[in-house]
């Protein structure tokens, strides 16, 4: 990915401050354990930021009743902003009497007490006009943004921070650019890797920030993936927006457009009465769930197109198609007929060929429909265990989410494609992946609902009849033959889409005819599937448990622990 | 339901103050040694025989408290909703998940906290905790070995703390929480006082292991006299079946048949024993037929790492590639399968050379500072058993400026880690590979990642 500094950049800055009222003796004095921050820029030009922040207030200082969050600007709708404490939606939600412009949260019953730790997660949906042209590149736009810090007088302790930048849909991963973290952070660069739909993700991290030190965080993108209205030229720093501070409350002079802060003169006056009347109640602590976390590795990578799709639960006809394709595609066979369904393997053999396509053809060259089905579901139970055993101790939830996203990714590529060649070209390329999707059908005819297609190279391997009736081109490359450029023929795209439709489809039944009694015949194997390894003995012996987990636990990474002696 | 046996080592029902809580659970054939650390903000860390860690928000920690201290439900929720604003029924049905998690967690053949009783999933190395879940105690640089690939940097003759220093800093390590102490060296057999130690520590509430070359252990008294202390868990080096190669590779002639009847030694006992052995040019070669012979021994679990890049280990030159870790290991690997052995793989790795989770080792990177520390014979604090750079003395100075040592942070943030290693995926496991095979063997340096989900597309 490429990578660059761009120093000069104007953009949304999002800067919160809390301050205190110096009324009624309040005192504010809590440490932000814990601050994640999600900034989506949407592909119209939007800004939707996600706060969590868990705040522990100390044990001397006043309740926090009131949280009131800055924002970039004017350009907001307050219906479209919510608010949770503990998990619990907040009823107060309105335009904040304090931080202009923002929005406040008012805590009510569920208010953090001394002493006590909360979690406030906000969600302002939508912010627009945060986006601006690029200095250096008239072609890029930027966004910029800080999150909030505080007067150090009131905030304790360290910051685990982490912002995230969702980058527009479609920013294909060379293409953005990072803005170097701020001074004093661990690493001059963002990590970067895509979320669970496919966006380029810039993530800032420190696990030992502070809440008093203000962060700035900038990308750019290629302005393409906005409308180019959304796009404002820059603002010079000096004419940024300076809001004029209520009346008791201290600003600092560098701190521009918002503040958060807790706590407000009226507000405050409610609360005193609330808590005379409720005394008892308010000793108590907000409760808040348990919460028991362990550190483990969370996603299995590595796993082929074909043994995510078990991981998904993909139908097993479903599964057995992509291993039919999978072995045509690598030169491994060819169909001699249609229906039934008959396949001859080709020599020379491509090598690497994955075990499950080895047993796969093996099971093929038998023509009895009794015996090929006992063999292909002997192919489908040792590849379902297969899947089992790599998944040992990774996150099921977070591996599946995974693929999901190289789903998505594929369908992206193949959808964005600019011509119908490259659309072509990227369909036949990430063909396994696209097969894990459930709506696979349905989508591969919206794709190819106008225009050519250029059958791929394997095709005529796979559809014989087709590719007789398809119409000469000057094609690209298909991927299946790297770096030859050949020709290849073309189909109306509804064709082709009707075809591989129904290949998918009909393949699996062409190839066990009861697909519905092929499927149990395996999953009265795999299901329930196999308990997890145990250990067999205890601590005495083993120094406890010994399922493939325990060595995913970070805890355990007792690393060189007289190792190396 | 109530968790039988359990002994405390700390209580106080009036209030769960912060501080280091050590049970004993019994359990048939056998007990698991279980730790609570509570922080100041009320957070909990609950160590299980001192390798499976689980964090707790404040709430659970005073569930788990209350578990462990052996109350019954009824008690927990009164205790409870005098404390929080929490309905009975919530309060109650919280707590009876949290001990079901917990009676899960500690017994031997439990459910997997991952797939089956699904507890959050954190990032690896994401926690920062308030101390190390284990310290080293280098009680001596002396040693009865001479092993050309000694990780050790420091003089034979390096000044050594007394009985009562020693006494001191393991009360001083239970006060800052830190719930496990390994006896290592030099050799540490080689001090008179260890059983002393030990019992000290035994006494405190810690979980102690000794790391040794298993020499004196092959004195059947000697070996009784440790677990008269209380020792729990030995760890002995033995680097091949051979005994020319074992004793090349340890520089002392005769030590092999010293330190196998030690193995044999201490197997006959209810320690947890395993060994370990360094996979270098000289014995990797033969690492299966080893492997098969330590089986044949009865040792149930054995650990194998790299060679450490630190004292004569920089410049020994018989190191293994990290990319060419993996045949061994697959070979190690397989033959700990074969015969029903537990491996440990200790080495952290840059992961685009050699990844260990994908060949289900494990997670490992460096945790030098994070999760463990050292103590030389001086008291001076090191972020590991060979990283020679002092962060403070550890009966001098306070903990927090040696937690928070500029070294400290260094290695615990990963701030070496290359710039090449920044878009990796796998970052947050990898963290980069040992820092000092990274000052010392420049030649390797990281791929520029592993690839992108994208770039699954093109396989």
């Amino acid at each position: 990915m490429k990578r660059q500094y761009f120093l000069i950049l104007l953009a949304v800055s999002l800067l919160l401050v809390l301050t205190t009222v110096p009324v009624l003796a309040q005192t504010y004095y809590f440490s932000v354990d814990e601050e994640i921050v999600h900034v989506y820029l949407e592909s119209d030009g939007s800004m939707r930021i996600e706060y969590i922040l868990v705040f522990t207030n100390d044990p001397s200082a006043s309740p926090i009743e009131f949280v009131d969050i800055g924002l970039p600007n004017y350009n907001y709708d307050l219906s479209s902003v919510y608010g949770w404490i503990n998990n619990q939606p907040i009823q107060h939600v309105g335009k904040s009497e304090y931080v202009s412009p923002g929005i406040e949260l008012g805590l009510q019953s569920k208010a953090i007490p001394p002493g006590a730790t909360g979690e406030v997660k906000v969600l302002i949906d939508r912010v627009e006009g945060v986006l601006f042209d690029n200095y250096d590149d008239s072609a890029y736009a930027s966004a910029k943004f800080s999150p909030n810090w505080f007067g150090s007088q009131y905030v304790f302790g360290k910051t685990d921070l982490t912002v995230t930048f969702h980058l527009p849909p479609g920013v294909q991963p060379d293409e953005p650019r990072w803005h170097a973290s701020p001074s004093g952070w661990p690493s001059n660069q963002p990590n970067t890797g895509l979320d669970s739909d496919g966006r380029v993700i810039y993530i800032w991290h420190n696990p030992s920030a502070n809440a008093h030190t203000q962060y700035t965080f900038g990308a750019s993108f290629p302005r393409s993936y906005v409308p180019s209205e959304v796009v404002s030229k820059p603002v010079p720093e000096g004419e940024l927006f300076q809001p004029s501070p209520p009346s008791g409350i201290r600003i600092p002079s560098n701190m521009i457009v918002s503040f958060l802060f807790f706590g407000g003169i009226i507000l405050v006056l409610v609360g005193i009465v609330a808590l005379a009347v409720n005394s008892d109640r308010r000793r108590k602590l907000a409760y808040l769930p348990p919460k028991l976390a362990i550190e483990g590795h969370g996603i299995k990578r590595g796993l082929t197109a074909i043994e995510a799709a078990v991981l998904l639960e993909t139908p097993l006809d479903r599964v057995l198609t992509m291993i039919l394709f999978s072995a045509i595609k690598k030169g491994a066979t060819q169909v001699v007929s249609e229906d039934p369904l008959k396949i001859e393997r080709l020599t020379p053999q491509p090598e690497k060929l994955r075990p499950y396509e080895e047993d796969f053809l093996k099971a093929m060259v038998d023509e009895k429909p009794r015996k090929r089905r006992t063999a292909l579901q002997k192919v489908m139970v040792t590849l379902v265990k297969t899947v089992q055993k790599k998944m040992k101790g990774f996150s099921l939830r977070e591996t599946e989410n995974y693929y999901q996203a190289i789903m998505k990714k594929a369908w992206q590529q193949v959808e964005q494609a600019a011509t119908p060649e490259v659309r072509s070209k990227l369909y036949d390329e990430g063909l396994e992946w696209t097969m894990l999707d459930r709506d696979f059908d349905d989508r591969t005819r919206r794709v190819f609902r106008t225009g050519p297609v250029f059958v791929p190279i394997w095709w005529g391997r796979y559809r014989p009849s087709t590719v007789s009736t398809a119409r000469p081109s000057t094609a690209v490359p298909s991927t299946s033959a790297p770096g030859r450029s050949v020709s290849l023929p073309t189909l109306p795209g509804a064709q082709f889409a009707a075809t591989m439709v129904t290949g998918v489809q009909s393949a699996a039944s062409s190839m066990v005819s009861n697909v519905l009694s092929f499927t149990n015949g395996v999953t009265k194997t795999t299901n329930p599937p196999p308990p997890p390894s145990r250990s067999r003995s205890s601590w005495s012996s083993s120094g406890g448990s010994s399922c493939a987990c325990a060595c995913a636990c970070a805890g355990c990474a007792c690393a060189c622990a007289g190792g190396g002696r | 339901m109530r968790l039988p046996s359990l002994r405390s080592r700390k209580s106080n029902m009036d209030d769960l103050t912060p501080g280091l809580y050590g049970y004993t659970h019994i359990i048939p054939g056998g007990h698991a040694r279980i730790h609570l650390r509570v922080e100041k903000d009320g957070r909990g860390l609950l160590l299980i025989n001192a390798n499976r860690a689980v964090h707790l928000n404040p709430t659970a920690a005073l569930m788990v408290w209350l578990v462990l201290e052996g109350q019954s439900e009824a008690e927990a929720v009164a205790y409870l909703r005098n404390r929080y604003q929490v309905a009975s029924k919530t309060a109650r049905s919280d707590f009876a998940e949290v001990r079901d998690h917990i009676e899960q967690l500690i017994k031997p053949d439990g459910a997997c906290p991952i797939h089956e009783l699904e507890l959050d999933l954190l990032p690896p190395f994401s926690e920062t905790p308030s101390a190390p879940y284990r310290m080293d105690l280098a009680l001596t640089y002396r040693c009865n070995a001479n092993c050309p690939h000694c990780y050790n940097l420091r003089p034979r003759n390096y000044p050594e703390m007394t009985t009562d220093q020693w006494r001191l800093v393991i009360d001083q390590l239970w006060e800052i929480g830190i719930p496990h102490i390994c006896f290592t060296g030099g050799e540490p057999t080689l001090r008179e006082d260890l059983g002393e130690l030990i019992s000290h520590a035994e006494a405190k509430g810690q979980i102690t292991g000794l790391l040794t070359n298993g020499i004196h252990l092959s004195d059947r008294s000697y070996v009784e006299n440790l677990l008269d202390a209380g020792l729990d868990h030995v760890q002995i080096t033995i680097e091949s079946h051979l005994p020319e190669e074992h004793d090349r590779m340890v520089g002392i002639s005769g030590a092999w048949d010293r330190t196998v009847q030690g193995i044999r030694n201490v197997l006959q006992y209810g320690l947890y024993v395993m060994t370990n052995t360094t996979l270098l040019a000289g014995n990797t070669p033969y690492i299966g037929y080893t492997i098969d012979f330590l089986a044949d021994l009865g040792v149930p679990t054995i650990g194998c790492n790299a060679l450490i890049y630190s004292g004569r280990g920089r410049t020994v030159g018989t190191g293994i590639p990290e990319d060419d870790l993996a045949p061994a290991l697959e070979i190690v690997r397989a033959r700990s399968i074969q015969h029903g052995q537990r491996l440990i793989w200790y080495t952290p790795t840059q992961y685009c050379h050699f990844d260990p989770v994908q060949m289900q080792l494990g997670v490992k990177g460096c945790s030098a500072a994070r999760y463990n520390m050292c103590v030389e014979p001086d008291g001076a604090v090191i972020p590991c058993q060979s990283y020679y750079e002092p962060v403070g003395n550890i009966l001098l100075d306070s903990w927090e400026s040696i937690w928070n040592h500029d070294l400290s942070l260094w290695l615990r943030e990963r701030r070496y880690v290359p710039k090449e290693c920044n878009a990796c995926p796998m970052l947050k496991e990898c963290g980069g590979g040992c820092p000092l095979t990274l000052r010392h063997q420049p030649q390797q340096a990281p791929m520029n990642h592993i690839p992108m989900p994208e770039t699954l597309l093109e396989t």
